[in-house]
């Protein structure tokens, strides 16, 4: 099957965005074609009214040289052509098989052969290694389990084109490795797949052909054995790429954290008191991975970055050091200041700030107007009485504040917009902006790395060092380990609730890939690690 | 940027909205069951506005509209839902009328005062019971707060028939206030009393406390987004508290409106569904304090119509009831924001 969108506009007049503006896209059977493009180029609106769920404003889509014109998602799924989200929504109380067989056209009024049916879906999961059980419950899946049920529903609708909306953005590396198994044995079957994508080195290792998107437009289709990141990158931003450093070039960059470390004035540099300090920490709490006996230390000016994988107790970690979960039993210090179940907001007094990695839920108050979301730190300063209730808030400096912050981020809008107007990339930016402008010792910095396009993660690096150049300590949670190689100064690997490696990076920057396997294998314990690797070699 | 209006004003539009397409069905309505459709619809849209009276008895329904609605928009601001407002109406009400009957000793000014409190008190006490409930055993406020109101209720409407009333007459009613105790009336001899400048000062308050004071903020933020309000260090339970408490003060302060001002006197059913009015007009008005104004006067308006045609031409009972229905199902459909944008 041939997919060819052709001059294809999107234009959503409920809010003024012209998403796309002349976007072409060729899609041919047994190919990973990968969709690029910076946050808000467009990417996900293409593959979106490719998949049915949006109308094009203008355009045309020819399959097999016959136009057609999607008006739900079920007409793409007869002509073939399906989508997977990047967080799968499936039916809770569901298992498996019976989400999948929700929306498979049968005759009307028999009933459906459950035994028939599971069969079905469990003989498709195995045929290509999906390692599915049918009759797991939905909420028990994680979320690369979640992404491989909903591609079995669309192979279960015999689906020739699937489309995968930024898989690997939630995914650890491993499972990223198993996806892109997965997909290269679909390819060989003759299925054509579409890979939306932030991260380019991935993209060009799986995919046959790369689309780049800017500003709604397609810029260029390129053989992935005929370009590289740095072309790429270019493509993607055009003259963007002038003003904000690519990622290509940090190698070279003395972003180097470490530098920034150990001031020279200092005269000796051992007895540096921590600036925070976990010990014996044992968390137990529903719903989360539990921690046993956890013991590090931050000290002051370095990066300090956690790795591990989903489940490994690293978000309960980052809540319980934040102060959002109460620990079993242990010590959480900073600057001396005892904190364990005490909550944010003694945490934040202590003088620390939070990037948290459920941004949208946790940092930012969707509904209401985005400068409420804004001033959540600032409006403790900016009081005009402190003695007589109420006290009245200086409304005034707290909008210029905001507008300050808003233009920092080079967002422009009204600060009495609904956060929900804006962006996923925005708001990122706009958080990172609002955690930055808290003059806090600690940053407690969760997955900074998830929803920024390249040109927020520039400007996130920029803050960053700028940051650790005025004095910061920073705590860093990541599942991605080339993120917490190319950032941290020291890392400890969390598995099973445990300090299973603690180890310093090397400061230079050749030689910190060279201590990546160590951290994978430690990540996914060593007995697995070799499975996964032979599996990734098959 | 994206050419969303502002709260406040998608707030005027949904009233604007809903209450426009009510009187349309109105219209269509009284065109078709009225025997004489211009005297009825002459009575329905001019009779609240008549004559000195009707104006006066409009504008005090819009006085209590307002105080009820002000503490159903306060709840739900702050993140809950008060479903009680009647019986707190009604026992709010009962509280004033038991201080303005007794202490003869007070000057009538310090005795209307103490019954503002009593009533306030004891509003406060029944929305806050809820709110504790909710906060410390997590039972659902909406059903808690419903249950305490139809409990006190034949609690509030024994004491009225039985200790309070008034043995010479013949209504199950306490005895008329001295008229010392009762709130200056402005339009004599319509029930038009203080209680609307009250009503309007207190629509300002909350709309100041609200969006200009860091506890307003806080309520606000913990209202819309609880997770949010536990990162910014400030648990959103606490506010759940206040929210009910603030909703229930309001309500019972309604109540003494009711009885101090409109009526003079307590008679059982006072409140006549006053809460549940309450409710509609803040929905009306999407729960902004400013936006309660047009609301609540449009509501009076179309109530007192319904309620004069009734009277003037043989408007049957079940169409204005039917016309409070439309206009409650209107308010409920959330349509109105989207269109709001469009302009």
């Amino acid at each position: 099957m041939d997919i060819l969108l052709r001059n294809v506009t999107k234009y959503f007049p409920a809010n003024g965005v012209q998403a796309l503006a002349g976007a072409h896209f060729e899609l041919r059977a047994g190919e990973i074609h990968a969709l690029v493009g910076e946050n808000g180029a467009g990417k996900s609106t293409l593959m979106h009214i490719l998949a049915g769920q949006l109308e094009m404003t203008t355009g045309e889509l020819l399959i097999d040289g016959l136009p057609r014109v999607f008006q739900s998602p079920r007409d793409a799924l007869q002509a073939r052509i399906g989508m997977v989200r990047q967080h799968p929504g499936l039916v809770p109380g569901f298992t498996c098989w019976e989400d999948a067989f929700l929306g498979i056209p049968r005759p009307a009024l028999l009933p459906l052969d459950r035994h028939l049916a599971r069969q079905r879906f469990q003989e498709l999961s195995d045929r290509w290694g999906f390692d599915l059980d049918a009759n797991v419950k939905t909420e028990n899946l994680t979320i690369s389990q979640r992404q491989k049920a909903s591609i079995v529903t669309l192979l279960l609708h015999q689906v020739q084109c699937i489309i995968l909306d930024e898989p690997t953005a939630v995914l650890t590396p491993m499972e990223t490795e198993r996806l892109f198994a997965l997909l290269r044995k679909l390819r060989s079957d003759g299925k054509a797949i579409v890979f939306i994508s932030h991260k380019l080195e991935e993209t060009i290792a799986v995919a046959d052909r790369i689309t780049v998107l800017r500003q709604g437009k397609t810029v260029a289709t390129r053989r992935s054995t005929e370009t590289n990141p740095g072309e790429l990158t270019a493509l993607m931003f055009g003259d963007a790429v002038d003003r904000y450093q690519p990622e290509k070039t940090e190698p070279a960059e003395p972003v180097l954290p470490h530098s920034m470390m150990l001031p020279k004035t200092e005269p000796s540099p051992k007895p540096k008191e921590p600036l925070l300090q976990v010990e014996h920490l044992f968390v137990n709490q529903k719903d989360f991975a539990y921690l046993r006996d956890l013991s590090f230390s931050v000290l002051p000016g370095e990066v300090y970055g956690i790795a591990g994988v989903r489940d490994s107790g690293l978000e309960t970690l980052e809540l319980t050091v934040t102060g959002f979960i109460k620990p079993l039993r242990g010590t959480i210090r900073l600057q001396g200041i005892p904190l364990q179940g005490r909550g944010p907001l003694a945490f934040r007094n202590a003088g620390a700030a939070y990037v948290s990695a459920d941004r949208l839920g946790k940092a930012l108050a969707l509904r209401l107007p985005i400068i409420d979301s804004l001033m959540v730190h600032a409006h403790r300063r900016f009081v005009k009485n402190r003695r007589f209730w109420p006290r009245f808030l200086d409304l005034k400096a707290i909008r210029y504040r905001a507008g300050e912050l808003m233009s920092l981020c080079g967002i422009q809008g009204r600060l009495e917009s609904p956060a929900e107007a804006f962006s996923g990339g925005q708001l990122q930016r706009l958080i990172l902006a609002r955690e930055f402008a808290e003059e806090a010792s600690l940053l407690v910095l969760a997955e900074p790395g998830w929803g920024l396009d390249a040109s927020g993660r520039a400007l996130l690096q920029e803050r960053l060092s700028k940051y650790l150049k005025d004095g910061g300590t920073v705590l860093l949670f990541s599942t991605d380990v080339d993120e917490l190689l190319r950032l941290s100064s020291r890392i400890m690997v969390l598995r099973d609730g445990q300090n299973v490696l603690e180890l310093v990076v090397p400061e230079d920057q050749v030689q910190r890939p060279l201590i990546k396997p160590q951290i994978s294998a430690a990540m996914v314990g060593t007995g697995t690690a070799k499975e996964e690797i032979r599996e990734v070699l098959a | 940027m994206k050419g969303v209006g502002k709260a406040q004003r998608s707030g005027m539009w949904g009233a604007l909205f809903s209450l426009g397409s009510g009187m349309l069905l109105i219209c269509l309505l009284i065109l078709f069951t009225s025997d004489n459709p211009a005297d009825t619809l002459r009575s329905f849209f001019l009779g609240p506005w008549s004559s000195p009276w009707f104006i006066g008895n409009t504008l005090d329904m819009v006085a209590l509209l307002l105080v009820s609605a002000l503490g159903v928009a306060v709840a739900f601001r702050g993140g809950t839902f008060n479903l009680g407002g009647e019986g707190q109406i009604y026992i709010g009400g009962l509280g004033a009328t038991v201080v303005l009957l007794s202490f003869p000793s007070l000057s009538g000014t310090v005795a209307l005062l103490l019954a503002a409190l009593v009533s306030l008190v004891l509003g406060a006490f029944m929305g806050g019971l809820s709110g504790l409930l909710k906060r410390f055993a997590r039972a659902d406020e909406l059903i808690t707060s419903f249950l305490f109101s139809a409990a006190l209720t034949p609690v509030a409407d024994y004491l009225i028939a039985g200790p309070l009333r008034d043995k010479s007459g013949s209504l199950l009613a306490s005895p008329r206030f001295a008229t010392t105790r009762i709130l200056p009336h402005l339009l004599p001899p319509s029930s038009l009393s203080v209680s609307l400048l009250w009503a309007i000062a207190l629509v300002f308050l909350v709309f100041i406390l609200m969006n200009r004071t860091e506890s307003g903020y806080r309520f606000r933020v913990a209202g819309a987004s609880p997770e949010f309000a536990r990162f910014g260090g400030f648990p959103a339970p606490a506010y759940w508290g206040y929210a009910m408490t603030a909703s229930g003060a309001l309500h019972g302060l309604a109540g003494f409106f009711a009885v101090a001002g409109t009526y003079g006197l307590c008679h059982q059913g006072f409140s006549g569904g006053l809460g549940w009015s309450g409710i509609a007009v803040a929905l009306i008005g999407r729960n902004e304090p400013l936006a309660l104004f047009p609301a609540a006067l449009m509501f009076a308006w179309l109530k007192a119509g319904s309620d004069g045609a009734l009277l003037a031409s043989g408007l049957q009972f079940e169409t204005s009831a039917f016309v409070q229905a439309i206009i409650l199902l209107l308010v409920t459909v959330r349509f109105v924001p989207r269109l709001g944008r469009s302009l």
